[in-house]
């Protein structure tokens, strides 16, 4: 028996947005995050519209299907949202959209991790 | 992309299909030939006691050992632990408790490590070696850690996961000239390699018979009779089988497999060796030619035939097993916990925690053909190419590379 849920497995076989943005380009945001005890890293691009609509959004993966899945699916999901829409994206709902088990949860916080990051340049500054 | 029904078997270093003719040998056995080899009273225990008097003799003549210095275990792990607690308890007796110092390697198996830790627990001092970058033993650094008190040295004969063959002989000659005992792991170089107790030197050898196209359930220790160093105690009690070493009634037809397998192995060994190399070669040319930057881990050419252990930079091992179902191979991690581990053996090596991470083991064996290989070969570029393009580690090292050029 596979030690991934079916979910994880259509979004690791089929990824939704994988690549990357140019960086230097105008609105081009990115952000990263590692998971510090399995290694695994998440790093988004997002492209931010003067809409503040996340026009397109591209990720890059290292790590087990459920990394690379959970990232494909944090792309899925922003894509053509708006920032504020991006935020309130919850690792929890990640996780079960994914049917991710109880330790496998962890992983959905690295792609959110990564997007408040990027998106933490269109915050106003002090 | 090749389309494969039933995914390849590439994982023969964790266990290889019974032969069909193994399975022949023991289905009387099971059935009309029942009888319990101890039984001494009539014709059914006094045939089944000639079926297995019979496979110690194969197995002896497989691995250079006399047919009673063969004790049947449930498996190589069973024997290592008879080997490594039978054997440190047995000479520290006698030594009067004056050795009571056991030395041994960190690439070994957990069935060796395990029972280490073990001892350590009852008193027992244990050192354990490095391995230089090939995965081998360095015999100074063995001559370095034996001191008087050493009683026991254990070194695998070949790694299970990267296949690197220790060089025995010379090993076991710095532990006879302390006077300690010598153990060594053969479960991955039986039939794969040419093992010969006695040119190895080694007093307690460890086997198992499902690595060469026997049945699970079965291994055994060889205890060498002409070695007063090959003292062990048993650790089961109940019956004195097996001269009192292994208590417990002989599985009879699993000893007629291993003992039919143990010949097999004897006749085509070299033929399949000559073959395994060949098709592992191929492999790791075509990996090479179209995967950069891929890594083996061991030893190049000093290794089993059939093992071929390669890191994939940029691509974590266990992904790339999910990316491959057409496949039937292992990663140096388990990742089931969102968790990965990087094997102990990869990280001995001197391996980064990543280069751990990205390895793949291939093990080829009798069931494989170059057509397979090529399939494999053709499957694993595929993923690894796709996995790769997705990468924020493959990412960097590319950039880092095309800056440094």
């Amino acid at each position: 028996m596979s030690a991934y849920s079916s979910e994880v497995l259509a979004h690791f076989r089929n990824p939704h947005g994988a690549g990357r943005l140019p960086e230097d380009a105008a609105g081009v945001l990115h952000g990263e995050a590692r998971d510090d005890e399995g290694g695994q890293r998440v790093r988004l691009f997002l492209h931010v519209g003067a809409d503040q609509r996340i026009a397109r959004a591209r990720f890059q993966a290292f790590g087990c299907p459920i990394a690379i899945a959970a990232a494909s699916a944090a792309v899925a999901r922003v894509e053509g949202a708006t920032v504020a829409a991006a935020l309130a994206l919850r690792a929890d709902e990640l996780a079960s959209e994914l049917a991710l088990t109880p330790e496998q949860a962890r992983l959905a916080e690295l792609p959110l991790r990564a997007l408040r990051e990027a998106l933490a340049y269109l915050r106003p500054r002090p | 992309m090749p389309r494969v029904t039933r995914p390849i078997y590439l994982d023969h270093n964790a266990t290889t299909p019974c032969d069909a003719s193994v399975v022949a040998a023991m289905i009387p056995y099971f059935t009309e030939e029942f009888g319990n080899a101890a039984s001494r009273t009539h014709a059914y225990g006094w045939r089944a006691g000639e079926a297995v008097e019979r496979a110690r003799e194969q197995i002896g003549a497989l691995v250079g050992a006399d047919a009673r210095e063969i004790v049947f275990t449930s498996g190589a792990t069973e024997a290592n632990n008879l080997a490594l607690f039978g054997g440190a308890r047995a000479l520290r007796g006698d030594s009067g408790g004056k050795r009571d110092h056991i030395v041994s390697c960190r690439a070994e198996h957990r069935a060796v490590l395990d029972p280490l830790l073990a001892l350590e627990r009852e008193g027992f001092r244990v050192t354990l070696l490095g391995v230089d970058r090939d995965g081998r033993v360095d015999p100074d650094d063995l001559r370095a850690a034996i001191d008087a008190r050493t009683s026991l040295v254990s070194i695998m004969h070949a790694n299970n996961e990267i296949g690197v063959i220790q060089p025995i002989a010379e090993l076991s000659a710095l532990a006879a000239e302390a006077g300690a005992a010598f153990h060594c792991d053969a479960a991955q170089s039986a039939g794969a390699l040419d093992v010969d107790a006695t040119r190895l030197g080694v007093d307690l050898l460890s086997l198992s018979a499902h690595k060469l196209y026997g049945p699970k359930g079965i291994g055994a220790l060889v205890v060498r009779r002409r070695a007063k160093r090959a003292r062990v105690e048993p650790i089961l009690h109940g019956g004195g089988h097996e001269r009192g070493l292994r208590s417990g009634t002989l599985p009879v037809p699993l000893c007629v497999g291993f003992g039919a397998a143990a010949e097999l192995a004897r006749a085509s060994r070299a033929a399949d060796a000559e073959r395994h190399t060949r098709l592992r070669e191929r492999l790791l040319e075509r990996l090479a030619a179209e995967l950069p930057g891929i890594v083996v881990n061991g030893h190049a050419s000093s290794r089993l035939p059939g093992n071929l252990n390669v890191s994939f930079p940029g691509v974590e091992g266990e992904a790339l097993l999910a990316a491959l179902p057409e496949l039937a191979l292992s990663a140096g991690s388990a990742c089931t916990s969102a968790k990965p581990e990087p094997s102990h053996v990869l990280r001995a090596l001197g391996a980064d925690k990543a280069r751990a991470l990205s390895a793949l083991r291939f093990g080829i064996g009798r069931g494989n053909d170059s057509a397979q290989i090529e399939a494999a070969a053709e499957l694993v570029i595929a993923q690894v190419r796709r996995l790769r393009a997705l990468s924020p580690v493959w990412d960097d090292l590319r950039r880092e590379a095309a800056r440094a050029s």
